[in-house]
């Protein structure tokens, strides 16, 4: 059956809200673990990188973008500080850098696993690069331990995007894509 | 259902790797001799020696005449006309935060600077 185009736009919009709240329920959730169970500070399984990701693929950067930079103003405003603001900013904002290249560069080359990693390890080194600027220039040799967690952290959600993007059926994708009816 | 990695994902993985080796070249070695000071306070004033260079110092105060050396990273009273000489059974001292007083003396001697406040949490 045809759709109007004014339902449709309705039926994206409705999608991308419901992947800006995943992003923003993981990023709670994930605030909420007890550092018992990843015993270094900022070390995070990053399942919020995990929806900007899946977005990217489904719908495109520009929606990934928008859920990344609206989930970092949302989760600040909820739960954070000004300066864990900018760590996430700064940490988003590289993020979507790496993630545009790779999509943009080596579509092909690079499968969701490598784009994973390199977004997690993305993602830490801008937040560390804000936390030198903001705090002591000294937290830089902290780099090396971020690294190497981004690129453990990057396998594990690289691997569920895999699962995640083969098995959504395609008419899942198109809604989120076009707006089309399930 | 089998995941394959493809050849641009072990580049990222190699990419990755070396960075944080490189990071770990570049950044680890001078952090941990980051710049750490000797700041000895007597009669009320504070003078600061970066903790690296060797050195002997005669420190008074309140009467008491101090010896304190400084040498390859730590900080020592070594001799003092005090009565208790605690300041002299401390040892000595190299991270960030220790501290040696002789209190009949009035002298403080503390370590700053340094690694000693690099706990923050990254949200």
């Amino acid at each position: 059956m045809r759709t109007s185009s004014s339902d449709e736009t309705a039926r994206r919009t409705a999608f991308r809200g419901l992947l800006l709240c995943l992003a923003l329920i993981f990023s709670y959730l994930e605030a909420q673990l007890p550092l018992a169970v990843i015993p270094i500070p900022g070390v995070k399984l990053g399942f919020a990188n995990l929806v900007v990701s899946f977005a990217a693929y489904v719908c495109g950067m520009k929606t990934a973008a928008a859920v990344s930079l609206l989930r970092v103003c949302i989760t600040s405003l909820l739960f954070g500080s000004p300066t864990t603001f900018w760590f996430s900013v700064a940490g988003a904002a590289l993020t979507l850098c790496v993630l545009a290249l790779l999509r943009h560069l080596a579509p092909h080359a690079v499968s969701p696993l490598g784009v994973s990693v390199a977004c997690a390890a993305a993602h830490n080194a801008g937040q560390l690069a804000a936390a030198a600027v903001l705090l002591s220039p000294a937290v830089a040799a902290y780099l090396p331990v971020l690294l190497f967690a981004g690129m453990a952290m990057g396998t594990v959600t690289g691997l569920l995007l895999t699962v995640l993007l083969r098995a959504i059926p395609p008419t899942v994708k198109d809604a989120f894509r076009r707006g089309t009816a399930l | 259902m089998k995941i394959k990695a493809a050849a641009g994902d072990l580049t990222v993985y190699a990419v990755v790797t070396l960075l944080a080796l490189l990071s770990l070249a570049a950044l680890r070695l001078p952090a941990d001799t980051a710049a750490a000071n000797v700041r000895i306070t007597a009669n009320g004033t504070a003078a600061v020696y970066p903790l690296s260079v060797p050195r002997t110092l005669q420190v008074t105060g309140a009467g008491h005449t101090l010896t304190v050396c400084i040498a390859e990273g730590t900080v020592s009273v070594t001799d003092s006309d005090c009565p208790d000489r605690v300041c002299v059974h401390t040892g000595t001292v190299s991270a960030a935060g220790q501290v040696i007083a002789c209190v009949p003396a009035g002298i403080l001697i503390e370590i700053t600077g340094g690694n000693a406040d690099a706990d923050i949490i990254i949200g």
